[in-house]
């Protein structure tokens, strides 16, 4: 029997977060997040006006400037300006996953196999994909939106439909490295069956660059929603989704400065956390992305 | 043909690439061309050669890793090069493979328990309990503390990844398992524990081995008969003792001369002073005539011309060279 | 034969590593010397440090993570851990010259070899460029293809003209190895560090490259550090060897001597690992490399050497004469005792 000489080796998971915590920027990042998503499941807890996040109308006390009682101020209809911009956080959070879901669920898999088959599908797949990734997301959203109604499914819609080819690159090329390593050799020379192969072998060999993609894109998907929001082409009032609280604050400037500027603020705070979050995890990894 | 486990006749491994304007034109890598060889029960035979020899596809393909572009693989006296699907299954559970580099043949993100067991996922059904006892076996043939079983590659040192690969290889109970450069990644002092194994396992089992190297003091060590290849095509063949005694072929008398020895001793092995000159073709020109010829000291005029003939020079011992005409 | 200059001396070198898991203490005390007009060779496996040491000495460790906490290089006279990182360059590529490991990655892929060699003639030794000479402006009217070309058939690559113009993708792995050895030899002066350059190569190309080095060192009279994990080919090229484990100098004696009659257990088993030709048998040597974060106490071999003793376990032990200008650190011959 060997003798192994073997220092306690520290549990992955000690030594993983060792590792983390080297870079303090992204722990800024991972409290921001943290934060923010507690803040949208308890939002009906930790909102001051709960009410106020729908179509409650208070017309009295309109457009106050932020204040003891109202924090962030209120808006055009007197409804509380933290409060909206707090439900907003689950409109937002929510669009990002539904976007990344779509777009993860969709592109992983036409990447995966276009990679591993080769040939025809390889050729079909990454052409269709190279004809999406020239589409700018903002020209389709307001394409998809004027065929479709304006809402927030279908701005969600829209986003999803040009972030897909991103993810079928990534998982592409990754499949093209992994698949000449000698364990697919020896899964194929066995016999497992194909899927197996693809999602069994291959696909969990790529989970650190998936993981920092999907981190950075959530930023950037929450303001691709914010975009189409600020245009009109997303959420609707009285929906309080910051792009759209955004826009409808815009014409106030800069007298109520206080409808656009917390909600912009809201946008950049949640996207910088996600790029701090998603650059720490990038250099933990060290992996390069595309 | 019980003595024989494999043979093969006129095997050859061909790979093509679209070369040319828009892909007109292919271009032909003769990776194996035309073998013909046997393999007996219980022996190790040793596919010896360099860079672009061939060797390791030729023990792919024997295998039906990759399948086989013409000729003939017998697999105990089945014809075994065109079956496909279940029948080809049937026949792979008796072939396995341990490969060159111990990293790249285990999934990094999978536990050792994970990486044995794929084979008996796949062919056996047994329950998950089952399963971990037979893993825990395995580890034990292969001289690796139970407690591995949770373990990731990259917490094992390349012998003890090379041993899993072994383990891996041995799940199915084999016949015949074609070992790749299997300690040429490994340190000398770990190669030498792995060979140990390997011929401990042998033994026990009653494998028979293909082994493919490039090294031949091992080879001198380990292979009861050896082949030696050369951009695709076997030079010679014989008893390793024979082919070191008396080596023919002028590419067989080159390679023994350029083993880097410690001793004089060793040196008195192999008398001969021979340095190439010139570098390996790339395969995908390969010169008419005999594939040597482009380095050969001894070439005559018909070696250009003419690929050269097999001769039977001895007890098992063939060669592939006009000079023995 | 009278003494020969001594033109690098290292002794007591210690570098650490700073890693996630802690630091890693890879070189341990590592005392080596070559001669003018000697190869020496340095001979360990894997993970023992013997790149490490070429690294320092060429001061392309990056520093941090790597620290070196004590020790000296002397060469030809400066302690090159003591000049700063300009002048220890200065130095460096005046008199030094190095050889690469891998053929493969070692040439950039888009100069030609008459470019690259091109370069190193006329700018060797310059500490800088002006961007005229940076866009290739100066290049022309001067004769440095014609020493590449001179150059390139000393290393007996044939058509060198031809060869000048290519690429190194065209170019096969031991012709790349011949211009890297070219390319070693401009400007050479007094010490030629070469890091296992047949190691990639193919067997038969390997002879080649070999005798190469060979008749050069004959020829020039160079002086070399050759580092191998390969005995046969130090046997060979070296006229003195030392061996190398986990960071320390186990051994170190006259090529043939050593490999008649190794002392340390180490390179006992590193000797008996080897398969020969003459059908002796070979075994192993158990255990594997040590943690070099947590490394075995006393001596680093202890947990896997055959002939341990108690002192072993607490003690490092020494390098000590043994005669015949060998050294060995072993407690087996520290009380002048034989094994």
């Amino acid at each position: 029997m060997e003798q192994v000489l073997r220092r306690k080796e520290k549990g992955n998971l000690a030594r993983a977060f060792y590792r983390f915590k080297k870079n303090p920027l992204s722990l800024i990042g991972l409290g921001i997040i943290l934060t923010m998503v507690l803040i949208a499941i308890f939002a009906p807890f930790i909102a001051p006006y709960p009410g106020d996040a729908g179509g409650a109308v208070h017309f009295k006390e309109m457009f106050q400037s932020p204040s003891w009682k109202h924090s962030f101020g209120t808006d055009e209809v007197g409804r509380d300006v933290l409060s909206r911009i707090i439900f907003g956080s689950r409109i937002s959070l929510t669009l990002g996953i539904v976007v990344l879901s779509v777009a993860v669920g969709v592109g992983i898999p036409l990447g995966l196999f276009a990679g591993y088959f080769g040939g025809k599908v390889e050729t079909v797949i990454m052409r269709i994909t190279d004809i999406f990734l020239s589409i700018p997301p903002l020209v389709l959203a307001l394409v998809v939106t004027a065929v479709l109604e304006r809402n927030l499914q279908n701005s969600m819609f829209a986003i999803a439909f040009t972030w897909w080819p991103w993810y079928a690159r990534l998982a592409y090329g990754q499949t093209l490295s992994k698949k000449e390593e000698d364990f697919v050799e020896v899964s194929e020379s066995l016999g497992a069956s194909r899927l197996y192969i693809i999602f069994g072998e291959i696909l969990p060999n790529m989970t650190s660059p998936l993981l920092v993609k999907i981190t950075l894109d959530m930023g950037y998907a929450i303001l691709a929603g914010a975009a189409l929001g600020f245009l009109g082409l997303g959420a609707q009032p009285p929906t309080p989704e910051w792009g759209t609280l955004v826009s409808l604050g815009r014409v106030h400037l800069p007298k109520m400065w206080w409808l656009s500027t917390f909600s912009g603020l809201a946008i950049f705070v949640t996207v910088l956390g996600f790029n701090l979050l998603g650059d720490g995890l990038r250099d933990f990894f060290d992996v390069e992305v595309d | 043909m019980n003595q024989l486990l494999m043979k093969t006749e006129g095997l050859c491994k061909y790979f093509f690439r679209d070369s040319g304007f828009l892909g007109r034109e292919q271009k032909v890598i003769k990776a194996v061309d035309t073998a013909d060889l046997e393999v007996k029960h219980g022996e190790t035979l040793a596919l010896v050669g360099e860079s672009g020899s061939g060797k390791t596809t030729l023990g792919k393909t024997m295998i039906r890793i990759y399948k086989p572009t013409k000729g003939k693989i017998w697999f105990e006296g089945d014809e075994i090069c065109a079956v496909e699907g279940d029948r080809l299954r049937h026949y792979r559970r008796y072939m396995q493979m341990v490969f060159q580099d111990p990293t790249s043949a285990l999934n990094p993100r999978k536990t050792v328990l994970d990486i044995i067991s794929l084979p008996l996922r796949i062919y056996q059904d047994l329950s998950r309990a089952e399963r971990r006892q037979r893993v825990k076996e395995l580890l034990e043939m292969v001289e690796l503390p139970g407690d591995f079983l949770y373990r990731y590659p990259h917490a094992l040192s390349g012998g003890e990844k090379q041993r899993v690969g072994i383990a891996r290889a041995l799940a199915l109970n084999p016949k015949l398992i074609v070992l790749d450069e299997p300690t040429s990644a490994l340190d000398v002092s770990v190669q030498a524990k792995i060979l140990a194994l390997l011929q401990r396992l042998r033994r026990e089992f009653q494998l028979t081995y293909i082994y493919i190297s490039h090294d031949l003091s091992v080879v001198k060590n380990t292979s009861d008969r050896t082949v030696v290849m050369y951009l695709g095509q076997i030079m010679e063949s014989a008893l390793t003792d024979d082919l070191f005694k008396s080596p023919l072929h002028p590419y067989t008398r080159a390679l023994l001369s350029a083993i880097p020895i410690i001793s004089a001793e060793e040196q008195e092995v192999i008398p001969e002073e021979i340095t190439l000159v010139g570098e390996i073709p790339s395969p995908l020109e390969v010169p008419p005539g005999c594939n040597f010829v482009s380095r050969c000291q001894e070439k005559m005029p018909i070696c250009e011309t003419d690929e050269p003939p097999l001769t039977k020079v001895g007890n098992d011992h063939y060669v592939w060279c006009h000079r023995y005409l | 034969m009278g003494v020969r200059n001594t033109i690098l001396n290292i002794e007591g070198l210690k570098v650490h590593f700073d890693t996630l898991d802690g630091t890693s203490r890879v070189l341990d005390g590592v005392e080596l010397s070559v001669r003018e007009g000697e190869v020496v060779g340095l001979v360990g496996e894997t993970g023992c440090g013997k790149s490490i040491t070429a690294k320092t000495i060429l001061r392309s460790l990056p520093m941090p993570p790597g620290r070196i906490i004590e020790g000296e290089i002397l060469f030809l006279g400066d302690n090159l851990l003591e000049l700063s990182r300009e002048e220890g360059h200065q130095v460096m590529s005046k008199k030094m010259s190095y050889i690469p490991q891998d053929p493969m990655t070692s040439l950039n892929p888009v100069f030609s070899v008459g470019e690259e060699m091109g370069d190193l003639i006329r700018w060797h030794g310059r500490r800088r460029l002006g961007p005229l000479e940076l866009m290739g402006l100066r290049r022309r009217h001067d004769n440095s293809i014609a020493k590449a070309v001179e150059l390139l058939d000393r290393v007996k690559i044939p058509a060198p003209r031809e060869i000048i113009g290519r690429y190194p993708v065209e170019l096969s792995g031991g012709m790349r190895q011949r211009v890297l050895i070219a390319m070693a030899l401009i400007g050479y002066s007094s010490l030629l560090i070469a890091d296992e350059p047949t190691t990639a190569l193919d067997v038969t190309i390997q002879k080649g490259i070999l005798e190469l080095i060979e008749e050069k060192v004959k020829e020039e009279e160079l002086s070399v550090l050759y580092i191998t994990h390969n005995l046969g080919v130090a046997r060979r090229l070296c006229d003195r060897i030392y061996v190398m484990y986990a960071g320390t100098i186990a051994e170190t004696a006259k090529t043939q001597d050593l490999l008649d009659n190794p002392k340390h257990p180490y390179t006992s088993g590193l000797i008996s690992s080897i398969p020969k030709l003459t059908g002796d048998e070979f075994k192993g040597i158990d255990g594997r490399i040590p943690d070099y974060i947590d490394p075995p106490s006393g001596c680093r071999f202890h947990p896997r050497c055959p002939e341990v003793m108690e002192i072993c376990e607490q003690e490092k032990p020494e390098l000590v004469k043994v005669g015949g200008g060998r050294l060995v650190a072993c407690h087996l011959f520290s009380t002048g005792g034989e094994s």
